[in-house]
């Protein structure tokens, strides 16, 4: 990709850190205010772009990020379909707010994966 | 407000077609996102704003400018197959002065030459190979050949035009009537 | 001719669509107002579109994130191979 600018690098190294927390944040009061997994997830997802963009590394394995996403969407349809269908009625209102985190979570790991697998393989494998 | 917001919407949409170059138009769809997910929170649906935000605005505005990054060749075929003896220093003086020019409008483009000589027939890269244009040279002189679709051939061709002392012939292929595709 | 009749097809959709009257929200169902009046009580969240979209319509919620797993695993498979990933 060429030469990168000092500039830009520096400055995205501050902003780094403040953006994957707000990533967090926003998974993590999805069930509270507006956001949840799949916004969280994609804001995590961004910040493997601005990676990109900044040092230009090439050591993210895509194998082992499918194989993660593969999994938690296991888990996913795995707690969702037990604690929804089976054990809606008996939860207490904290229990269920603990499922809504966790399912929270779940997809916001998976969709940064999901996300983060589809930039690189464009950008690192298409080409002539 | 969302009056306004929606009507800067279809204007920057407009713009985003309308321009020539493609940087600006991936940049005008960046900005018509940012816009439209500024509409949706005045809608008060905040959710959607922010799967709009940063999903059409980061990442696809990212993906596009890497992708113009990636393929910005423009691939050439030259076919020459001159048998005469006394044209062949002819040849390779009018090949260079043709290579330079396309080189400089290229450029101007933001596009890189990828020029691939051949010994083929026109026929025979037309069938079997991916190409922009191809120039034929043979003893007669200098054919190029270039499809309708592509939106640069009208323009290297007014280019050299304007700019060329020697005569080349120029021709469109046309291109079957895409009904396979639906 | 096959375009034409896709496209004409396309446009009497869309005028069939934008020819019916739009309903109001809040004249629609009375599962609105279920909705609105018991997801604190029945799934312990403030926001109501995690209510939503994590209990009462969570079929709609594994088929979208396995929309995205399909599209991965379809680009992963199509485009080029150039070195292991």
């Amino acid at each position: 990709m060429g030469k990168h600018s000092e500039l830009f690098a520096q400055t995205m190294g501050l902003v780094y850190p403040i953006i994957i927390l707000y990533g967090f944040y926003i998974i993590y009061n999805g069930h509270l205010t507006p956001g949840g997994g799949f916004q969280g997830g994609a804001i995590l997802a961004g910040v493997f772009t601005i990676q990109y963009l900044t040092t230009d590394t090439k050591n993210v394995s895509l194998d082992i990020l499918n194989r993660i996403e593969k999994t938690i969407y296991l888990l996913l349809l795995l707690t969702g379909i037990l604690i929804v269908f089976y054990m809606n009625q008996e939860l207490t209102l904290i229990q269920k707010s603990y499922y809504l985190l966790l399912m929270n979570t779940l997809i916001g790991v998976k969709v940064s994966c999901g996300l983060t697998v589809i930039f690189y393989r464009f950008v690192l494998f298409e080409s002539r | 407000m969302l009056n306004i917001v929606l009507l800067l919407m279809i204007v920057f949409a407009i713009a985003s077609i309308q321009t020539n170059s493609l940087r600006h138009a991936v940049i005008y769809l960046c900005v018509f996102s940012l816009l439209c997910s500024f509409a949706y929170v005045l809608y008060q649906a905040p959710d959607v704003a922010m799967a709009e935000a940063v999903i059409g605005c980061t990442l696809s505005t990212v993906l596009y400018l890497v992708a113009i990054k990636k393929y910005r060749v423009f691939r050439v075929y030259y076919s020459g197959h001159v048998t005469l003896l006394e044209k062949q220093p002819e040849f390779n003086v009018l090949k260079n002065n043709l290579t330079t020019m396309m080189d400089n409008f290229l450029r101007e483009h933001e596009l890189e030459l990828d020029l691939i000589d051949t010994k083929e027939t026109f026929d025979e890269i037309h069938g079997l190979h991916d190409y922009d244009v191809i120039v034929e040279h043979d003893n007669k002189g200098i054919t190029m050949y270039g499809s309708q679709s592509n939106y640069l051939y009208d323009g290297l061709v007014t280019y050299l035009i304007e700019h060329n002392a020697f005569d080349i012939d120029y021709e469109y292929i046309l291109e079957e009537e895409g009904d396979e595709l639906l | 001719m096959r375009r034409k009749v896709t496209a004409a097809f396309i446009i009497g959709i869309f005028l069939l669509i934008i020819s019916v009257n739009v309903i109001p929200l809040e004249t629609s169902t009375d599962l609105f107002h279920y909705y609105i009046n018991n997801f604190k009580a029945d799934t312990g969240a403030e926001n109501s579109v995690t209510a939503i979209y994590l209990n009462y319509r969570l079929f709609d919620t594994f088929f979208e994130t396995l929309l995205l797993l399909v599209s991965v695993i379809g680009i992963i498979y199509f485009s080029r191979h150039e070195g292991d990933y």
